[in-house]
């Protein structure tokens, strides 16, 4: 029997590339100082073992199209960033999750700048330093998205992969867990990233800012931990 | 529909009501003159919220005056899963205002759906402070997160600028809410929100969990807990002083 074998040519030269680059947690922007609350989650023994953080990990991802993940669908469609910005600083209380998405937001736009031409992204810089925006990092992946021309399932299921992957890692130094153990959660909730995804393009405006109340209390009892890793 | 209309004036004394109007089953009681500010209470004569009600609310400090919104008791959500029932609450408070808008904890039964939408604008020289408690149901009877929907998005304008923004959407059915990143095992949250005043370190309540944060513009704080008395407790205790200077 002859096997036929068929070359699936991956896009490469297009945005992929680019986008994995630009969340890739090795791109100077800081993000690794950033655990989004879960450093309280480890602290308060909440987050202990792989069955707890694959519990964060499903309440996360549900939460996802509301905020972080809504916003940046929302800017990749081509929504108006200045609406979102103000959304955004709005229903981002907790003051840790707010200035580290500022900071993040900034150091991407430098970097991203420096690597190549992207209309909305200097739109976006423009109004961050006229003080129109406050900047927000998820804002600016989707504005970047749309700039590189990625299509949008492909480009928020690897924002919300990064997402994930980044909080799993920050369990696993903080718990610790083993590594094993943090990719299987990791992998389980990755399934999830799909439907969320869909959630997230089709939200409504009105919806943007949804939290769960814990994340955003564990958030803000980080600005009181005791001893403290990570800035948020 | 059931409307409350009020507006509060201060007449050189004391903070008066000086319009007023509302359609059953809500009322105001008469309002009880503090040293320091007036108090206003809404009542229902119906036992809670039943299904196809719709509540228009509209809260309206004038100049410099102090006064405080409460309500009785609990809000009671009654089953209401075909046609839900909502709520519209608009607030505003001008300058030199002093504002507490502390609405009844929530409690919402099984195969209840509700919706509300409060729009708060303040002056930028105003105070105002604000708690909502929302809690899984009626615990005791074993009746936790039974209800279909509960949605509350309270948006705060500040000089007519978005500057706070609390968005809540709580479906039992798709997530576990008495997990992580929701109640976290407890049966009650309340969030308060603060404007123009000062609320100094959080006291110590044993039993809860507490934190503040600064918000775009004000301060949040969030509290779960195992009662709303308790977050009533301590709200009380985070906002004493809020009508002194």
């Amino acid at each position: 029997m002859n096997t036929v074998i068929t070359m699936n040519t991956m896009n490469i030269d297009g945005g992929i590339l680019k986008l994995m680059q630009a969340l890739d947690s090795l791109f100077p922007i800081g993000a690794f100082t950033l655990s989004n609350g879960m450093e309280t989650y480890t602290q308060k023994e909440i987050v202990t073992d792989g069955a707890s953080l694959s519990a964060f990990l499903d309440a996360y991802l549900y939460t996802l199209p509301y905020n972080d993940g809504g916003f940046a669908a929302k800017a990749a469609l081509g929504e108006d960033h200045r609406m979102l910005d103000k959304l955004c600083a709005a229903s981002k209380s907790p003051y840790e999750l707010r200035n580290g998405s500022s900071k993040l937001c900034t150091r991407f736009i430098k970097a991203e700048q420096a690597l190549g031409n992207y209309s909305g992204l200097k739109k976006y810089a423009e109004d961050i330093s006229a003080g129109v925006c406050g900047g927000y990092h998820c804002i600016a992946v989707g504005i970047f998205m749309r700039d590189i021309g990625i299509d949008m399932n492909e480009g928020l299921g690897m924002y919300f992969y990064s997402l994930l992957s980044s909080l799993v890692n920050h369990a696993v130094k903080l718990v610790p867990l083993r590594q094993l153990d943090g990719q299987k959660s990791l992998s389980e909730s990755m399934e999830k990233i799909p439907c969320a995804v869909q959630k997230a393009i089709a939200s409504e405006i009105y919806d943007l800012g949804i939290s769960g109340g814990g994340f955003d209390l564990r958030s803000m009892q980080h600005e009181k931990l005791y001893s403290r890793i990570y800035i948020s | 529909m059931s409307e409350l209309y009020l507006r509060a004036e201060n007449n050189g004394e004391r903070t008066v009501i000086s319009d007023s109007r509302f359609t059953s089953p809500i009322k105001i009681a008469k309002p009880f003159y503090r040293n320091e500010y007036t108090e206003v209470m809404m009542m229902t004569a119906s036992a809670g919220i039943l299904e196809g009600d719709w509540y228009d609310i509209g809260i309206n400090a004038g100049k410099d005056t102090a006064l405080k919104f409460t309500g009785q008791s609990y809000t009671k959500i009654f089953k209401s899963e075909n046609r839900g029932a909502s709520q519209r609450v608009d607030i505003s408070a001008e300058e030199g205002t002093k504002l507490l808008y502390m609405p009844c904890p929530v409690i919402p039964f099984g195969h209840s759906v509700f919706n509300s939408q409060t729009e708060i604008h303040l002056a930028e020289n105003s105070r105002f402070a604000m708690c909502d408690i929302i809690s899984c149901g009626r615990a005791a009877m074993k009746e936790s997160f039974q209800f279909d929907l509960y949605r509350s998005r309270t948006a705060v304008y500040i000089g007519e600028k978005l500057k706070f923004l609390d968005n809540v959407r709580l479906v039992p059915s798709e997530a576990e809410l008495s997990g992580i990143g929701f109640f976290e095992k407890h049966t009650h949250m309340g969030m308060i929100y603060v404007y123009g005043f000062d609320i100094g370190e959080l006291p110590e309540c044993d039993g809860i969990e507490a934190a503040a944060t600064t918000a775009e513009m004000g301060i949040c704080i969030r509290i779960s807990a195992y009662s709303a008395d308790e977050i009533v407790h301590f709200s009380e205790k985070v906002l004493n002083g809020f009508f002194k200077k």
